[in-house]
């Protein structure tokens, strides 16, 4: 069937049509026929697809018949078309069907072939208990291989050149090369976190860190159980379950306790430098231990434990645990909750009494087993009476006491240093121990505050010593020969520090580091003294013994430290000492000053400078009068030449004190030694000396750069000085110079410059800047308002009066149709009386006298122009007017003083119109009275009375004015021109006839 | 080492002047001591009288450089003004032109300031006026000739000149062999 697709068909074209038109080529089964129309409906295209049944000759005819031809106005053009999607579609679910039958018919073969198999006896493929090789029955190709897996035969071609061969594979017979993949067989598979991996190794830190056990410090509670193996002497392995924390600690305790247990009277060390000897003494004895160990215990104090007393010990401290026994033995609190005392002891870590239990609980286990033997000959050593843990701890907490004590003691020196330090500066030792000293400083501080009484326990030591107590059973072979092994101690330990000094530096920093635990641990001691006295009454005699003996060993021990702490002064001075290269050859090059020199002076120098070189050559200190230092001198004297021995005598018997800078004295010779230390040497007095002491303190002190007096340049101040003010002349000159050429070069005047040299600018803060009446300076920020101000007003005013009269005046112009010299002219007649108070008024009236006479020479050359023959400006009123109603105040005299000035020019030059003011409008004056018409014309008759009682209550001044009215209206000199005086101008009117 | 003489004087002061104008006067007479210009190998140099005395020590063909090198006279005798000098001259500037920070890499490398990175400029700047380029961030960066006067700037087109290059802070390390 073949799907044509046949375009451009016309639209006219019915399927009827298409249908006819292929039925000739073949079967037509259907046709489809899509008209496509534009918006308007009208088809513009059409085309179609048939499905026809047609052999490909019909095919081929048919296209080459119908494509291209023209059937019905349109060009046929026939292509095969893909198939339609419904008959695709239609094709594809055929497909679908058909697969699924064709897998359904497998399955059913396979399903048929396992049924077959199952009833030959194979299960799943396997065949149970059957010899590979046996032939399924019933299933010719299979066989049963091995593991009894039933499998195919196979038929493979195999091509052997050109020949193909087929060959025959049967599993059965390669069966041994089966190997089994099946895990169901093997054991249950441990999972990854289930995983373990083990380092063997010795107990080293390292070790221990590769197993991931690090050391915890705050909680050493955490046990483990490690393999020890001491091969000192040979013995038997011993398994003991230590504390891991703190490391090292519990390390030396295993380590020792697995000698003790060996042998029984093995002395513990404890942090004490004290115990060298009797480890040394011990193990020379028992045993030689090995060298690592020894010098990790170098500087460990002793403790003393057999081991019945640790035994008793850790049943003790189990005891309570159960019995819940306060204070029976031990400190309750202690055995109630060791972990509370392990963190209050963070850094001791664990207690010695918990060890040792552990220890032996382990101990006792593994006797149990392996050591009889040991245990037996424990068992068989004479046990003392158990004297409680007391008896350790209090050794221990004595030992460390001392250790303190001791401690106090390198407190002072330490400070005296440090003091020294300051001043002189001791640079070598002072920065190495800088860091630990003043981390230290308060403690030490605290230290040197105790100290004081030190010296009395030194003396208990010497009475103490003889009466000592007979050492107890257990501690016979240690404490026996104690005093003598302190002694020992002294004597080795001295040796020790004169042949290593760096090594006992190191001690002492180590000790410094100790001091911390120490502190702690002495602290609980304490407590634990004090738990202590409330213990049983049955272990108190042996307490008071112990203490006694404790007391003797603390003694032992500050004496010991005395003597530490002399060492310690005596290496770190040699140590400075060995810095200078001048000291070897110090003998020999003996510097003499110059004879210049003042001689004493000079003596006293060179005695100086050879005694501190026999000091740094000899170690001693420089205290030559007390007994300890004059035995080292003298024992130093044997190694010296005889030059510096001589010097040191001469030292010694002078007592010169030595202005070098002293690093140590004896502690008897504190007080004396200090008076002087912190004087001020003669060569570093005065300017002079300041500046030595710069220069000497620039190298450090050092001696080898010791600059004395000779490196003080004298005249280079005054040398300086002159070049200086030589130099700033010539400066100044160029400065000058410099600016005139500025000046010259900006064209500008620029003169302020010298002026500026001398002041230097100085903040000003204009906030804070306030006025101080009380200060003379500031007087001139007042402003005056005086006559001053009175003349620049009035200026002001003349200037004003001057540029505002022409405006004004225009307006204020009123003519007076009436004759007012007639109606007020018998006023002249009654002011007089008054006139004569008035000191201003005296003038006036003076002038009053001539002003008639140069106005009325005027009034008949204006008279005859006028209508009515007078005309009155009010101009002049209101000048005059002003004032009063001004209410007579100050200002009136001014404006008087300024009317005479103008009265005055005006009199001179403009005889009829005397207004000098420059006014430019003509006031034709008048005489103001006219005879022929009286005031009437203004005045109200009825008011008349009571305007007058008005002004007369009012201002008495009135009248006054009312006088000095004709007069200066005949002046008409001043003039305030002002339309609002009018009213008043009229008011005066008034009253003046009312004066009339 | 030797003061300036008369003429030399003047040229600087000139060469300064254009700078900072009469605050030149700071320079010679300052209230926290004494100051002055000294040449040594045709470069000024400005020190104070403290610093001056201590080169007296070193001999004249031993010392390269003493106090703040200011510029040298050229061998024309004209004065040349180094970058050096511009720690003196910023804070005293009368005429700034601050470029943009695109621009200022381009200054600091050796070239003029196209109006296209002139981000500000003193008002009343005249043309050749002496003034002092600052970054946006108010640096000096070097001094430069304004090609432009302050009016002319606004009109004129982004790419051209407005202030000519005289000396900038790269030379620092450009001409490091020769800044003394």
């Amino acid at each position: 069937m073949q799907r044509l697709y046949v375009g451009g068909l016309s639209h006219t074209v019915t399927q009827k049509d298409l249908k006819d038109r292929f039925g000739k080529f073949g079967d037509v089964e259907d046709v489809e026929l899509r008209i496509r129309r534009d918006t308007e409906g009208v088809p513009y295209k059409t085309f179609g697809y048939i499905n026809i049944n047609i052999s490909d000759a019909n095919l081929k005819r048919c296209f080459s018949v119908l494509n291209k031809s023209k059937w019905k106005g349109g060009t046929l053009r026939i292509e095969i078309a893909k198939e339609s999607f419904l008959q695709r579609l239609a094709e594809e679910r055929q497909a679908a069907a058909e697969l699924d039958l064709k897998r359904s018919s497998a399955e059913d073969e396979r399903q048929k072939m396992l049924e077959s198999l199952r009833g030959a006896g194979v299960e799943n493929f396997t065949m149970r208990a059957a010899v590979p090789g046996t032939e399924v029955p019933g299933h010719e190709n299979w066989v049963v291989s091995k593991f009894g897996r039933v499998l195919p035969i196979l038929q493979l071609s195999q091509q052997k050149g050109i020949k193909v061969r087929p060959m025959k594979y049967d599993p059965s017979k390669y069966s041994h090369n089966i190997r089994r993949l099946d895990q169901s067989g093997l054991e249950p598979a441990t999972p990854v976190t289930g995983l373990t991996w083990e380092l063997q190794g010795g107990d080293s830190d390292i070790s221990r860190k590769r197993r991931g056990e690090f050391p915890p410090f705050q909680a050493p509670k955490r046990s483990c159980t490690d393999d020890v193996k001491v091969n000192d002497r040979g013995r038997a392995k011993t398994r003991i379950s230590i504390f891991t924390a703190p490391l090292t600690l519990s390390f030396k305790f295993k380590v020792f306790l697995s000698e003790l247990l060996t042998n029984p009277t093995f002395v513990l060390p404890v942090v004490n430098p004290l115990s060298e000897i009797d480890d040394e003494d011990e193990e020379s004895s028992s045993s030689s231990s090995d060298s690592d160990y020894e010098a990790m215990f170098s500087n460990v104090p002793l403790m003393k434990i057999s081991l019945a007393d640790l035994q008793k010990l850790t049943e003790e401290s189990q005891r309570p645990s159960e019995a819940a026994a306060p204070g029976s033995l031990g400190p309750p609190s202690e055995e109630e909750s060791p972990l509370q005392v392990e963190r209050r002891v963070p850094k001791k870590g664990t207690t010695p009494e918990q060890i040792l239990a552990s220890i032996l609980e382990d101990f006792r286990r593994d006797e149990l087993k392996e050591k009889r033997m040991t245990k037996k000959t424990c068992t068989q050593m004479t046990l003392p009476p158990f004297r409680g843990t007391r008896a350790l701890r209090e050794e221990e907490g004595g030992g460390e006491e001392g250790n303190k004590i001791q401690k106090l003691d390198s407190g002072a020196p330490q400070l005296d240093q440090r003091t020294m330090g300051e001043t002189v500066g001791v640079q070598r030792n002072g920065e190495t121990e800088k860091n630990a000293e003043s981390s230290e400083e308060d403690e030490e501080d605290d230290a040197s505050g105790a100290l004081k009484p030190l010296p009395d326990k030194n003396e208990d030591n010497i009475v103490l010593t003889p009466e000592k107590v007979a050492p107890p059973a257990h501690h016979s072979k240690a404490s026996s020969s104690e005093e003598e092994e302190d002694e020992e101690e002294e004597e080795e330990h001295e040796e020790e520090d004169e042949d290593d000094e760096d090594d006992s530096e190191e001690e002492e920093d180590n000790e410094e580091e100790e001091d911390d635990e120490e502190d702690d641990s002495e602290e609980e001691g304490e407590e634990r003294d004090g738990e202590g006295n409330r213990a049983p009454v049955q272990m108190f005699k042996e307490d008071e013994e112990q203490q006694r003996k404790d007391n003797m060993r603390r003694l032992a021990a500050i004496q010991q430290r005395q003597k530490v702490t002399e060492e310690h002064k005596k290496v770190i001075q040699s140590a400075l000492a060995k810095l200078d290269s001048s000291a070897p050859g110090a003998g020999k090059h003996i510097i003499f000053d110059s004879d210049e020199e003042d001689h004493g002076k000079n003596s006293a120098a060179s005695k100086k400078r050879l005694l501190e070189d026999s000091q740094s050559e000899d170690e001693t200190p420089a205290t030559g009068h007390n007994n300890v230092s004059v035995s080292e001198s003298q024992r130093g004297s044997m190694m010296l030449p005889p030059a510096v021995k001589l010097c040191v005598c001469v030292c010694v018997c002078d007592q010169v004190k030595p202005s070098a800078p002293q690093l140590f004295e004896g502690m008897e010779d504190e007080d004396s030694g200090d008076d002087t230390r912190f004087n001020i040497r003669p060569q570093f007095e005065g300017e002079a000396g300041h500046k030595l002491m710069e220069l000497q303190s620039r190298f450090r002190t050092d001696e080898r750069f010791r600059m004395d007096s000779r490196f003080l340049e004298d005249d280079e101040d005054k040398e300086e000085e002159k070049g200086g003010a030589a130099y700033a002349d010539t400066l100044v000159k160029e400065k000058k110079k410099n600016l005139s050429i500025l000046q010259s070069v900006l064209g500008s005047s620029q003169q302020s410059c010298t002026s500026t040299t001398g002041k230097a600018k100085t903040f000003r803060d204009v906030s804070a800047l306030h006025y101080d009446p009380t200060r003379e300076e500031h007087a001139t920020l007042e402003t005056r308002t005086t006559a001053n101000k009175d003349s620049k007003s009035a200026r002001r005013k003349k200037r004003e009066e001057a540029e505002k009269l022409p405006e004004v005046s225009k307006e204020i112009y009123y003519d007076v149709s009436c004759d007012l010299k007639a109606v007020f002219g018998q006023k002249k007649d009654g002011t007089p009386e008054e006139e004569e108070k008035m000191n201003w008024d005296q003038k006036v009236e003076a002038e009053e006298e001539k002003l008639p006479e140069s106005l009325h020479p005027a009034d008949p050359s204006v008279a005859p122009e006028e209508s009515t023959g007078f005309q009155f400006s009010f101009f002049g009123d209101d000048a005059e007017t002003g004032g009063p109603v001004g209410g007579g105040s100050d200002d009136r005299l001014p404006r008087e003083r300024f009317a005479d000035d103008s009265r005055l020019t005006g009199k001179k030059n403009i005889p009829p119109a005397p207004c000098g003011l420059g006014s430019g409008h003509n006031v034709v004056l008048k005489p103001f009275f006219s005879p022929t018409e009286g005031p009437r014309m203004f005045c109200c008759s009825s008011h008349l009375e009571e305007q007058k009682e008005q002004w007369e209550e009012r201002r008495s001044a009135l009248r006054m004015v009312g006088t000095g009215f004709t007069s200066t209206v005949a002046k008409s000199t001043f003039v305030i021109g002002k339309v609002t005086f009018i009213g008043f101008v009229c008011e005066n009117i008034v009253h003046f006839t009312a004066n009339f | 080492m030797r003061p300036l003489t008369e003429e030399e004087t003047k040229t600087m002061f000139e060469k300064l002047s254009k700078y900072i104008g009469e605050n030149i006067k700071l320079l010679v007479d300052r209230p926290d001591g004494t100051y002055c210009f000294r040449l040594h190998n045709d470069r000024v140099y400005y020190m104070s009288e403290k610093i001056l005395k201590l080169a007296t020590n070193i001999a004249r063909q031993k010392l390269v450089s003493v106090g703040t090198c200011f510029g040298k006279f050229t061998k024309t005798s004209k004065f040349r003004l180094h970058i050096t000098a511009l720690d003196f001259l910023a804070p005293y500037a009368k005429f700034k032109v601050w470029v943009k920070p695109g621009a200022e890499q381009s200054f600091v490398y050796g070239n003029h300031v196209l109006k296209s990175g002139l981000g500000r400029i003193t008002e009343n700047t005249m043309q050749y006026q002496g003034v002092v380029v600052y970054s946006m961030a108010d640096v000096p960066l070097g001094f430069g000739v304004a090609a432009k006067s302050t009016q002319e700037c606004r009109r004129v087109d982004p790419m051209s000149i407005v202030v000519f290059h005289q000396a900038d802070v790269g030379e620092f390390i450009r001409n490091e062999d020769s800044l003394t």
